[in-house]
């Protein structure tokens, strides 16, 4: 499943520039993204041998190489791969540098504004924009509870203002950085959150024993480096938008070290237990391969499935039978994706790319591609009949059922139909 | 001189944190939630009669929603349910008095790891105020009083060096185990860590003396009573609901469980319970749905400071970097260890009311995370005549005094509006006293209300008599039985009205929703509304007669 995982929004919007379509282009994209990150991670080691910890070298880089989220960014998410290794070409040329590592933070900033697309949230706080809401919303609903206690006002002004709750905002915004529960414990995320496994659970245990190794190892260097490199991975979390993982991606980097510090320190006390631990986190990398290749769905983006299997069935048709065929761009712009997977026959006239509503709309001849409640008409709790496929409008050429909710009120299902 | 003035300002604060946690008990929060009133009415039965509501003699544990409270809370209340009769402040004084008892083992054990006994007064002060602080501190949670006892039994452990205070210390933490469920384990626990002191076995030298075990027998005496009461099996009904046995939560994958990976999941599970009360994201921004959902939620704010937050972060690391230096900061893992071992064994991820032992160990954490910044700044020094570690520690100094402020009004004030609900049902307090009032005129009163435990609202606000109550206690669900445990007596009925039949009633009172309109009611000869009741936001209950 995993391998065979459909092209992504990123993937299409980097074949889209340089004009190439079909699934050979996507497999040199994904081999291109590998060879991106063996040479972050060939950087990565050079950077590591000159902070002179020994022997932990290659124990950072197998920990990177067997986290699933590096199998997924290579799969998924080339622009990323990029990303990383402009942050470790820039630090293997300017650990030292206080100018290289100001612009470092600059270009991440604008790697993910510009290039990513992406619109962070904390540029609503600084702007004061979400204070003032805030603030207004606080004042009336105090005001709004009958026989409160009684506060003066200077008091509930003090920190009832646009600058103490932007203050309040912007914290909210850089405190998730702190979030173990998404950096060790994806695979049992308490809060159901489908952020790939950074690391697996058993590596937290060797992050705190590498965190007492590193106080005491007193290499003034290595400290350094890794507290600059926590930095400019919390610049780029505060700075991004998106799945918690993608945010995160880059502690990963000196996380690394540490854990191999743990591991190497372990190993030297304690052989056997450090054999127990690598038993553990091996497993859980058997495990988590064998978790994506059966559960893809269930942690990857469920848009591209669905495009994927309408311009599929689409593609199985004669659409000279047609007048109009017309696919749902509820969850993105379709057309990108018409052009991956069927060519330049989507410049024809015939294909329309927009949301349709069969329940108030229809004409004859139009093959539709879309999800159910575009077939039958939305339901407010997303709650369309199991049978919807069996209705005397339309007639269901194929049908899938999605693992997740991504047009809520029009259901999990998807469709290709034609009018009776 | 110095010495006398920073302890007058040690005592200020104090002050001020009683006044703080003392002020408007009955109007912030604006009503109570059901434990409270429970603890509130059993402690008005035990003054009464001597008995627990369910009418069994000065019980170490009450049974009331057949979760079997451990008892000390209610005993200690009595007194202030004796000088201010039963009311929210009378059952809330017990938790803030105990918050404030607490503020001085806070302010002895920081004495303890931070030498500058000014940055230790300003830590006291921040610390004093923390929004886990004033929130547990302004109800009645039996957990609370668990903890001032549990952090008391600590202090005196970690400074033990007479038999004295080694005695204090069991003292202490027998009395939070009769307090709360969860210091049954932690208690025990802390004082074999302290004891053993394993990481030095493992890292250091296996020396051990079994003397220092004499102080775990003393606590497993003090605690025997509890288990040798009648229905002593009871006492784990709790930990059967809440066991990590019981649901295997949260989220291992159905799709790939088998024998080798249900193992690796669970151990899994077991060290995230473990490791979430390190991940400084909890302590401040992250909300889980069971804290949401209950009485332990601090809205807009989480357990700790902002700043505090990634201070613990900063302080875990250097306790972490130290361990193996001093005892005094392994001991903070032991106790942060002993703390969350009984959380850990529930199916919650991260749960503040059940590790509330080990929140004192993470203020000082985080107080030594802000020690160990505050080096650092130091060492900047001047720049170009500019004192530049005094400008950037002040600024963070001034942030996090108007972060008290904001604090306090969150709690006073803003909370009432965002925790007014289920657990915080408001109208009884403005009703039921009018409710009670004409309740003698009529041959049956059915109460609806959709909140869990509804009876005991009324049995609190009306303060009904415990000795009749005891009479019933026969027909009332049995140990064991969970869920809606409201049970019908005398002439007291609690269930649904349903207005188009019930109408046909006659000599009834009704207290009930507001959805039934003064057309329906008119319409009906002999019956009126007497009263629309309010809560804190909205109209919430109805009284209607019947004559």
């Amino acid at each position: 499943m995993i391998f065979g995982y459909p092209v992504s929004e990123q993937q299409l919007s980097i074949l889209n520039l340089f004009g190439f379509n079909g699934q050979i282009s996507l497999g040199i994209l994904r081999l291109l993204s590998l060879i991106l990150l063996i040479v972050a991670i060939k950087i990565w080691k050079e950077i590591l041998s000159d902070l002179k910890v020994k022997n932990i070298g290659w124990y950072s880089v197998v920990t990177l190489v067997i986290s699933p989220l590096m199998l997924v960014l290579v799969l998924v998410y080339p622009l990323i791969c990029l990303k990383i290794l402009i942050f470790t070409l820039f630090l293997y040329k300017g650990l030292d540098n206080k100018f290289y590592l100001v612009v470092l933070g600059l270009i991440l900033i604008l790697f993910n504004v510009n290039i990513l697309g992406n619109n962070p949230a904390i540029f609503n706080k600084i702007d004061l924009q979400d204070a003032q809401l805030e603030v207004t919303k606080r004042i009336s609903s105090e005001d709004s509870v009958r026989n409160s206690i009684y506060l003066p006002l200077t008091v509930r002004r003090a920190t009832y203002n646009k600058i103490f709750i932007s203050y309040k905002q912007i914290v909210g915004e850089i405190l998730p950085f702190f979030d173990f529960e998404s950096i060790f414990f994806a695979e049992i995320n308490p809060l159901e959150q489908k952020s790939i496994v950074i690391f697996y659970w058993p590596e937290i245990l060797l992050f705190v024993l590498g965190l007492y190794f590193l106080v005491n190892l007193n290499n003034k260097k290595l400290n350094n480096s890794l507290l600059i490199m926590i930095g400019l991975a919390w610049i780029d979390f505060v700075f991004s938008e998106g799945a918690v993982f993608k945010r995160l991606v880059l502690v990963t980097i000196p996380i690394s070290v540490i854990i191999s510090l743990g591991l190497y320190n372990l190993y030297l006390g304690a052989k056997k237990i450090s054999l127990v631990m690598i038993i553990f986190i091996l497993f859980g990398w058997i495990n988590s391969i064998y978790d994506l290749s059966v559960r893809g769905d269930y942690w990857l983006d469920n848009r591209p499935l669905a495009f994927e299997f309408w311009y599929k069935e689409i593609g199985k048709l004669d659409l000279n039978k047609f007048d109009k065929i017309q696919i749902s761009s509820l969850v993105g712009d379709a057309k990108p994706y018409c052009y991956f997977y069927l060519g330049k026959v989507c410049d024809n006239k015939k294909f329309e790319f927009n949301s349709f509503n069969l329940s108030k709309e229809k004409e004859k001849g139009v093959l539709y591609a879309g999800f159910a409640g575009e077939f039958v008409g939305d339901k407010f709790k997303n709650d369309i009949d199991s049978n919807w496929d069996k209705n005397p409008i339309v007639n269901i050429i194929a049908k899938k059922t999605l693992r997740d909710t991504i047009a809520y009120k029009y259901g999990n299902d998807i469709g290709v139909g034609i009018v009776k | 001189m110095k010495i006398k003035l920073i302890t007058i300002l040690a005592i200020l604060i104090v002050f001020l944190g009683l006044v703080l946690r003392t002020w408007g008990l009955d109007k912030s929060p604006p009503s109570l939630g059901f434990d409270e009133a429970a603890l509130g009415y059993n402690a008005y039965s035990l003054l009464k009669t001597g008995k627990d509501e369910y009418g069994n003699w000065m019980p170490l544990s009450l049974r009331s929603f057949n979760d079997f409270k451990p008892a000390l809370y209610a005993y200690l209340t009595i007194p202030f349910i004796y000088l201010f009769g039963l009311n929210a402040t009378a059952v809330r004084m017990t938790s803030a008095i105990a918050g404030t008892v607490y503020l001085v083992f806070l302010y002895l054990l920081l004495k303890k790891y931070i030498k500058n006994s000014w940055l230790c007064l300003f830590l006291f002060f921040i610390l004093s105020f923390e929004p886990w602080r004033l929130h547990f501190s302004r109800n009645a949670f039996e957990t609370n009083l668990s903890a001032m006892f549990f952090s008391g039994g600590a202090y005196f452990l970690l400074t033990s060096k007479n038999k004295f205070k080694t005695m204090l210390s069991v003292l202490f933490l027998g009395l939070s185990a009769y307090s709360y469920h969860s210091a049954r384990l932690s208690a025990p626990f802390l004082i074999l860590l302290w004891a053993v002191d394993p990481i030095k076995i493992i890292f250091k030298n296996f020396k051990f003396d079994v003397k220092k075990l004499i102080p775990l027998l003393g606590l497993i005496l003090i605690c025997v009573p509890i288990f040798m009461m009648n229905n002593s099996s009871l006492l784990l009904t709790r930990f059967r609901q809440e066991n990590v046995f019981n649901r295997f939560y949260p989220y291992a994958p159905r799709e790939l469980l088998n024998i080798f990976s249900m193992g690796y999941y669970f151990l899994g599970i077991i060290c995230g319970h473990i490791f979430s009360y390190i991940s400084p994201i909890n302590y401040n921004f992250r909300i889980y749905d069971w804290v949401k959902m209950s009485p332990q939620f601090i809205p807009g704010m989480g357990m700790l400071g902002w700043i505090e937050g990634i201070a613990f972060l900063i302080g875990f690391i250097f306790v972490i970097g130290n361990i193996l230096k001093s005892f005094k900061y392994r001991f903070l893992i032991y106790w942060m260890v002993a703390g969350i071992a009984p959380a850990a064994a529930t199916w919650t991820w991260y749960h503040p009311l059940r590790s509330l032992n080990i929140f004192m160990a993470v203020e000082i954490i985080a107080a030594l995370g802000i020690w160990r910044v505050w080096e650092m700044i130091k060492k900047m020094g001047r720049y170009r005549d500019l004192p530049v570690h005094y400008l950037i520690g002040g600024l963070i100094g001034v942030i996090m005094l108007v972060t008290i402020i904001f604090t306090i009004n969150n709690e006073l004030k803003y909370s009432a509006f965002e925790n007014n609900g289920e657990y915080q049902p408001g109208g009884y307090k403005e009703g039921m006293p009018y409710f009670a009032s004409i309740s003698d005129k009529y041959s049956k009163v059915i109460i609806d209300t959709p909140h869990a435990q509804g009876f005991i609202f009324f049995l609190f606000y009306t303060k009904f008599d415990p000795t009749t109550l005891h009479k019933y206690a026969d027909l009332r669900p049995k140990p064991g039985v969970e869920g809606n445990l409201n049970f019908d007596f005398d002439k007291y009925i609690f269930r649904r009205v349903d207005w188009p039949s019930d109408y046909k009633l006659k000599n009834t009172l009704f207290w009930t929703r507001t959805d039934i309109t003064d057309e329906e009611v008119n319409r009906v000869p002999g019956a009126k509304i007497q009263k629309r009741i309010w809560n804190a936001l909205y109209e919430t209950a109805s009284i209607i007669t019947i004559e």
